[in-house]
């Protein structure tokens, strides 16, 4: 039984990759058009399990909106603790906190200091109480490893809805998780500070202090294992195309330009434990 | 000269020239052999005539004849042998023994004749055994035994490596070899069983209402028999083609023919010819997996039979096979799967078998199976490995009491020692037909070691009245799970009234247990709570054989099933409180449903003309234990349709397949959330398998031709799949958020040719 389901994934998995073939050429996961969210940086990625005060996190989403051309939308913010959310087909909050988002809920994409729509929102600031006591009735592997506090996003504009969701982790390990800092974006070996019109390759570098954490998981048999981060980079464009969109650390992206001007680059990190950072290159 | 001399002179050159004019007509003693050509296999009870003497001599058992008389100088054999072309050669003897061989051509060799068929036996509906001239034969499964199930009825149109019976998922189908359980039955891609077909005697299919020989699978078993080695004869094969190279060799290892073996085995480079094929696509905007390590897979058996006694027999039955594929995935859209995704399987079996024939009456049967299970999965920088040790023991007590009264007795059991390794998505774990994505379902880290013990008993007792026209079998099914802690007692009921000489009716039902797996049952990954899942099963067969004991003619088969499914496995999110702490239930026995469908088999054949007609129809449905709401299950193939047809002339035979299988549900994604941590879209489901996929069709041809040498043939194919190229839909595909869809396609006309050598 077993042993068949590993052959249910690997025949699944190469039979989708090898023998299916779609007609339509879907839009591209990097390529700024659509309202996308490209991340959601929080000023402490991991939440004190051990504290029994309020806890304030500061959460600011990144946003690109070009084919928006300026926008209001109709910002509403839950939150709430685990309960099974990526599990249901139908992912929702059970007993949700609403939470304040300034301007009485609402966010104007007008505002944004990038004329193509893309940057920074209004920050938020989500009061977890008493942490401790919230994951008191989970296992010490669970305590240890984490607990997830979801903050749910959704922006309304006219009959379009858009819903993304910030995780944070409730946990008693330490240190706690910082996030990802980001030194510079890298083209063809040298810094830059817009985005290139040129072809060339692309990478990121980091701080020392923001270089991938290694940290410690608990095994179901209470074993800890040594785990170090391994970076997930996206590269966000405005035109032409980035190859792969997405990267480790420590690899490259090669950049072939639709012409000779130049592009919108939004460099995302994450380190997956809910750490996120970015450089946001104009033209 | 003095007289004495002369006359003695004269009486040497008399008698010289005597000695001479007799040994120029003189007989001898001419040793021979009748052979059929191509296959070497000696012809017993065959008359060899001499002519123009008209001398006649009778082939033994293993083929051999003498002439005492055999006159020297130029003569003509005559062999007649019916099945068989007549041999009319002129020849010429000059020695006093000779070991001459006379190789005799069959009339067809790709259709296997028989001159008996007789009439079918009446043993129980639910219960199907193709044989290996039937499932060689059968065109669309390039003579693969378990593809050839694909003609039958109740047999689901499957899309990847797995056989699904009757609306069941196709994980509550077992696979077995020699009675003993097997991880999967399929290489990957479903193209090949993991046994060469010409090892394989037979392949068994059990569906609702089998018998209480096996258990612990709800929907259905598929069990192959493997062939005995021959002993008349040394014998080989040798193939290539388009997946893969293989051959065997078997022959009697004393001269007694007491002991015999058997040897063979098989690789595909199927994946270099993907992998070729991978390289050549230069499409930027849609990147191919591009391979690390081609797709491989290999399998090796090893028979050894021992026929010294006179009462019982001992077989040693050795089988391994191997799956293997390393890809590197340059998707961006989905950054687990981006990278490395490797997988491999591995399992060995060594089946000793001991029969005792006590007397025509009673007769035993015990064997173990003794192995390991390997799996490993990596997809990106997840793993998955489990390291399954396996030990299953059966026996079997058969014995005729009287002409009325019949029953056979015996165990069933299985040992696993499991060691499993995890560092992989809960999601991986899942029943539900849309998983969270890998990046954020909770990673279950950990090495868990177990062990079970499945403890089986069966009892079948056959009742006869009436002249045996009736047959009453009231059977029982007792099993154990040292896991779930229970035993399970499942009686069993089938009824076989012979209507007249050619027609039959059929009645099955029984009460079937399907225990989970450890995985699941673990606190680390699943629910240590769950029971095993339960299925009740009824059907009524009814069977018409036209053929009046001829080959040609029509044989219909005909019947509904119904299975009742009762604490299916389904995925939970709630949280449930185990040993004081707030823990995820994982998985809860909430799913229930049912089956009920029709079966239908038309069989006809007229001299070299064959034609199969196999329909199915089936309502699988389950229920929604939050709502309460039925819906159709992933495996709800309204209606399957297969029709075979194959004409056979000399050495040649054509024959194709046609297959019509309705749409499968799909649970559409109606949107996505996105999930900043893992940078990736949540699929929010909409009603579930409230769609459809479109309907399948397929046309496929064969052609074979073999040429016959005195001592080996040589064979050809040319398979083709999908002849009209028709795109058939085999999924859904999504952009990464949800926004946008596309139906996904299967392959499309896929030649393929292959060479073999039998001496």
């Amino acid at each position: 039984m077993k042993s068949k389901l590993t052959v249910l994934m690997i025949s699944s998995v190469l039979s989708f990759l090898l023998t299916s073939c779609n007609r339509a050429e879907f839009e591209e996961f990097s390529e700024l058009g659509s309202l996308r969210i490209l991340g959601v940086v929080a000023d402490s990625p991991e939440v004190d399990g051990t504290a029994t005060g309020t806890v304030n996190i500061s959460l600011t989403p990144v946003i690109s909106d070009i084919d928006g051309a300026g926008r209001t939308f109709a910002v509403t913010v839950v939150s709430c603790l685990d309960t099974g959310f990526v599990q249901s087909s139908q992912p929702s909050c059970e007993n949700p906190t609403a939470e304040a988002y300034p301007n009485g809920g609402t966010f104007n994409t007008t505002g944004l200091a990038a004329s193509d729509f893309t940057g920074a929102m209004d920050p938020i600031t989500i009061s977890i109480n008493n942490p401790a006591s919230l994951i008191a009735d989970f296992s010490s592997t669970r305590r240890f490893n984490g607990v997830s506090y979801y903050v749910i996003f959704n922006l309304q504009s006219g009959s379009e809805n858009f819903t993304f969701v910030k995780e944070l982790v409730i946990t008693e390990r330490t240190p706690l998780n910082q996030n990802p800092v980001i030194d510079s974006i890298q083209f063809n070996g040298s810094a830059i500070a817009v985005g290139p019109s040129s072809a060339g390759e692309l990478s990121m570098e980091f701080t020392p202090a923001g270089e991938p954490e290694t940290y410690q998981e608990q095994r179901s048999d209470g074993v800890l294992e040594s785990v170090t981060e391994s970076y997930l980079i996206t590269w966000f464009y405005s035109s032409g195309k980035v190859s792969p969109g997405r990267i480790l650390t420590d690899q490259s992206s090669t950049f072939k330009p639709d012409n000779t001007t130049a592009i919108r680059l939004v460099g995302v990190v994450k380190d997956r434990r809910g750490g996120t950072a970015f450089v946001n290159l104009s033209p | 000269m003095p007289f004495a001399l002369y006359l003695k002179i004269i009486s040497s050159i008399l008698f010289s020239l005597f000695v001479f004019m007799h040994s120029a007509n003189a007989e001898l003693e001419l040793k021979g052999q009748v052979l059929e050509r191509g296959t070497k296999r000696p012809l017993a009870n065959v008359n060899v005539f001499i002519l123009p003497e008209g001398l006649k001599a009778t082939s033994d058992r293993d083929g051999n004849f003498v002439f005492s008389n055999a006159p020297r100088g130029e003569r003509e054999w005559i062999l007649t042998v019916t099945g068989y072309k007549r041999v009319k050669e002129k020849f010429t003897y000059q020695g006093n023994t000779s070991d001459i061989r006379i190789f005799v051509e069959k009339n067809s060799y790709v259709d296997f004749e028989t001159t008996v068929v007789g009439r079918r036996e009446k043993k129980e509906a639910a219960r199907t055994v193709l044989k290996q001239e039937e499932f060689i034969t059968l065109p669309g499964s390039a003579g693969d035994p378990v593809r050839a199930l694909e003609n039958l009825p109740g047999v689901l149109q499957s899309f990847d490596a797995n056989v699904a019976i009757q609306g069941s998922p196709p994980e509550d189908t077992k696979y077995l070899i020699e009675g003993h359980e097997i991880p999967f039955i399929f290489h990957f891609f479903g193209l090949n069983t993991v046994a060469v077909p010409e090892t394989v005697e037979s392949v068994e299919f059990l569906t609702a209402g089998y018998g209480p020989e096996y258990g612990r699978a709800s929907s259905g078993i598929i069990n192959l028999n493997l062939r005995q080695p021959r002993k008349d004869r040394s014998y080989g094969m040798a193939y290539i083609d388009f997946t893969a190279s293989g051959g065997f060799l078997e022959g009697r290892i004393t001269e007694d023919k007491k002991q015999s073996y058997f040897v063979g085995g098989r690789y595909s480079y199927v994946g270099e010819v993907i992998k070729f094929a991978s390289e050549q696509i230069d499409d930027e905007e849609d990147s191919p997996p591009a391979f690390n390590t081609a797709p491989t897979y290999w399998d090796i058996n090893l028979t050894y039979l021992n026929e010294s006694w006179e009462k019982m027999k001992f077989r040693l039955i050795t089988l391994a096979s191997q799956d293997r594929v390393e890809a590197i995935v340059d998707g961006a859209d989905n950054p687990t799967f981006s990278r490395r995704v490797f997988g491999t399987t591995r399992f060995y079996r060594v089946i000793p078998k001991l029969e005792f024939d006590f007397s025509s009456r009673s007769k035993f049967e015990t064997s173990l199976g003794v192995g390991s299970d390997i799996s490993e999965f990596k997809p990106g920088e997840q793993e998955f490995l489990i390291d399954n040790f396996r030990l299953s023991w059966r026996s079997n007590y058969s014995r005729e009491v009287s002409d009325s009264y019949n029953f056979n007795i015996g165990t069933d059991f299985i040992f696993q020692d499991s060691t499993v390794e995890t560092r992989i998505a809960q999601s991986f774990f899942s029943r539900s037909e849309i998983n969270t994505p890998f990046e954020i379902s909770d990673l279950i880290i950990g090495k868990q070691k177990s062990s079970e013990l499945q403890q089986g008993y069966f009892l079948r007792n056959e009742f006869r009245f009436f002249s045996q026209s009736l047959k009453v079998q009231p059977n029982l099914r007792y099993d154990y799970f040292k896991l779930h802690n229970r035993g399970y007692l499942q009686p069993r009921l089938s009824v076989i009234y012979s209507l007249t000489e050619d027609s039959s009716l059929y009645f099955n039902s029984g009460i079937y247990v399907q225990p989970e797996n450890s995985i699941n049952l673990s606190e680390e990954s699943g629910n240590p709570d769950l029971l095993p899942t339960q299925s009740n099963h009824y059907s009524i067969r009814y069977e018409h054989d036209f053929r009046e004991g001829k080959n040609d003619g029509l044989l219909l088969t005909s019947g509904v099933f119904y299975k009742n499914l009762k604490d299916l496995i389904a995925d939970s999110s709630e949280l449930v409180t185990r040993d004081g702490e707030q823990v995820p239930e994982r998985f809860s026995n909430s799913g229930k449903g049912e089956v009920k469908g029709l079966e239908a088999l038309l069989r006809y054949q007229k001299g070299k003309t064959k034609v199969n007609f196999g329909y199915t129809y089936t309502e699988s449905t389950r229920i929604d234990p939050l709502t309460g709401r039925e819906f159709p299950s992933e495996q709800d193939q309204t209606h399957n349709l297969n029709l075979t047809v194959a004409y056979s002339w000399g050495n040649w035979n054509l024959s194709g397949r046609f297959r019509y299988v309705t749409g499968l549900p799909k649970t559409p994604i109606e949107s996505g959330i996105y999930f900043e941590n893992a940078d990736i879209y949540l699929p929010v489901q909409g009603e579930r398998f409230s769609e459809r996929l479109g309907d399948f069709w397929q046309l496929d041809a064969r052609l074979d031709r073999k040429w016959i040498y005195d001592t080996w043939i040589l064979s050809f194919y040319l398979d083709i799949q999908n002849i009209t190229n028709r795109e058939n839909p085999t999924g859904i595909a999504y952009s990464f958020d949800y926004s946008e869809r596309d139906t996904n396609m299967g392959l499309p006309i896929l030649p393929s040719f292959g060479v073999k050598g039998e001496f």
